[in-house]
């Protein structure tokens, strides 16, 4: 398998909101909000602004008031405030005793400094009998997160995580000890640089080993797609078949149904395929594949009178005796 | 590696373009009336708005999330902050991509929001939800790929993510993709770009009928 350009996505691929209960239902949850809500919210909040003024203007007030009083019979300097005394012994004269300094009202304070002109005492000088630690190296604690591979698969670097897996033992000594979502992982880096066999071991390990963990059905999915890609119409079948019985009611269920149709109708089995298109349409009646699936099983069911044997799909297992097939076969209809 | 070379069928998108056809004119007219009885308190004229652009804003929320979760609720609050806003849109006739602006805003600081939680431990992503995203005609092939692209998409950063799927999931022209994400279009075009190299690197064709073109049944 090779890296390929993105193809188009097709608008018809696409689900589409523009009908449906949710948006008159959106539109009642809508209603009960807009009317009363915008009312209240235009006449409610008239008073937030003028709030908010007096708030300021009586913050002004008590600051202007009491906190420069404050500050000074606390002895605070009033000239450098935030510098602390030049140091004369061990302990920083920084802030002194409340009694030793008088606040001076006389003499009116000086606009404070800038932070950044100020310039602060080293701590060694303001508490030299501290001991000093020397500062311990940073060591990084172990790192419990996935491995490398692991990692770097998660970032979408699958080259990078396939190279990191070959410094570990290899791809297949980590998909010996690997669980469900590893498998998946080491399943798609495998996959996308090309290494289909690698993928198919890793996902059939996760089938064999851990038959009912969550990542079991879109790994049987990836095993069917690759099986279909290597050419084992079969073995994809199985697994088409096994993913539909794992998760009858997964994302791909449908296209599971489809493709085992699909394989049927390839290998001109026309009783199994029948019976599967009459399950496919029972599953999913509205699907627009049924028609399609129809017309195939008409015109394999009743070969053209020219066409002669060499014409006709080869058949591969006990069930294959298309050509006993009664004209009464049931064709499902689409409903 | 080459980019998908497909121009938008359609625009969706009404209001402030060059390229708009007689239908989209007459949608843009319809909505700037719309809007002006809005203004004047009128619910049934929002009522009309909300049915002709809820469902836009549904397809834009889920397909940008790759899922459905919350998109009720972004959509919801997307036209409830544009009922309380209305009077903050110049163009009254681009009310649908300013509505998209709206929700691609709500789904990116959604997806923001997951992505620091995921990020600290305390969250796990949100799962793309195919059924969300394709519609039940899908063929097999389409669902696959769509299932695959959400994959990769869900490992981008958030706004190259939007733009990417602005541009070739809804089809927006670049300047739209521009105008709803709110940047300059040379922005925009990297934030495709970027996205869509990671794309283009990373996409594996999932079946080999999709790559001999065969189609299916």
């Amino acid at each position: 398998m090779k890296q390929s350009t993105l193809p188009e996505i097709p608008e018809t691929a696409l689900r589409d909101y523009s009908k449906g209960p949710h948006i008159e239902r959106g539109w009642k949850r809508l209603e009960q909000e807009l009317g009363p809500a915008v009312v209240q919210r235009r006449s409610a909040l008239w008073w937030a602004p003028a709030l908010a003024a007096v708030t300021f203007g009586a913050g002004l007030f008590v600051g202007a008031k009491f906190l420069r009083g404050d500050a000074q019979s606390a002895g605070v300097s009033a000239e450098h405030p935030f510098v602390p005394q030049p140091a004369a012994g061990p302990v920083a004269p920084a802030v002194q005793a409340p009694e030793t300094k008088k606040p001076n009202k006389a003499v009116p304070p000086r606009a404070l400094p800038r932070v950044h002109d100020v310039e602060l005492p080293s701590v060694e000088e303001v508490m030299p009998e501290l001991p000093r630690e020397e500062p311990t190296p940073y060591t990084p604690a172990p790192q419990a997160g996935p491995p490398e591979w692991e990692q770097l698969a998660n970032a979408g670097d699958f080259a990078a995580a396939k190279k990191a897996l070959e410094r570990v033992g290899g791809f297949d000594t980590v998909v010996r000890s690997a669980g469900p979502g590893e498998l998946m992982t080491l399943a798609d880096i495998a996959r996308v640089v090309g290494e289909r066999d690698q993928a198919l071991r890793a996902l059939r390990r996760l089938l064999e080993v851990y038959p009912g963990a969550d990542e079991t059905p879109p790994a049987t999915w990836t095993l069917a797609n690759l099986l279909d890609q290597a050419g084992d119409k079969v073995g994809a079948a199985e697994a088409y078949a096994l993913y539909r019985r794992l998760s009858p009611t997964g994302d791909f269920a449908e296209d599971a149904a489809a493709r085992e149709v699909k394989f049927a109708l390839s290998q001109g089995n026309v009783e199994r395929a029948a019976a599967l298109l009459e399950e496919y349409a029972r599953n999913f009646p509205k699907s627009r594949r049924i028609v399609a699936f129809q017309k195939q099983l008409g015109k394999l069911a009743a070969p053209p009178v020219s066409s002669t044997e060499g014409d006709k799909p080869a058949l591969d297992s006990e069930e294959d005796d298309g050509d006993e097939v009664d004209e009464a076969t049931p064709v499902p209809q689409a409903h | 590696m080459a980019m998908p070379s497909f121009r938008p069928s359609r625009l969706r998108l009404v209001g402030g373009t060059a390229a708009e056809g007689p239908a989209e004119r007459e949608d843009a007219t319809a909505d700037a009336d719309l809007v002006a009885r809005t203004r004047q308190d009128d619910v049934r004229a929002f009522e009309t708005l909300y049915r002709r652009h809820a469902g836009f804003a549904l397809n834009l929320a889920v397909r940008i999330q790759g899922n459905a979760g919350d998109v009720e609720d972004v959509v919801h609050d997307a036209f409830l902050r544009a009922h309380q806003r209305l009077a903050e849109l110049r163009d009254s006739a681009a009310f649908r991509p300013w509505l998209g602006s709206i929700v691609v805003r709500l789904v990116r600081t959604r997806l923001r929001r997951k992505r620091l939680l995921r990020v600290l431990g305390l969250s796990v992503p949100d799962p793309v939800e195919l059924e969300a995203i394709a519609s039940n005609d899908a063929d097999p092939e389409a669902r696959v790929l769509l299932a695959q692209v959400y994959a990769l998409l869900q490992t981008l950063p958030a706004d190259d993510r939007i733009a990417w799927t602005l541009r070739y999931v809804e089809r927006h022209r670049l300047e739209v993709v521009a105008e709803i994400v709110g940047c300059s279009l040379a922005t925009a075009k990297r934030r495709i770009q970027r996205a869509q190299r990671f794309l283009n690197d990373h996409f594996v064709a999932p079946f080999a009928s999709a790559q001999d073109g065969a189609p299916d049944a």
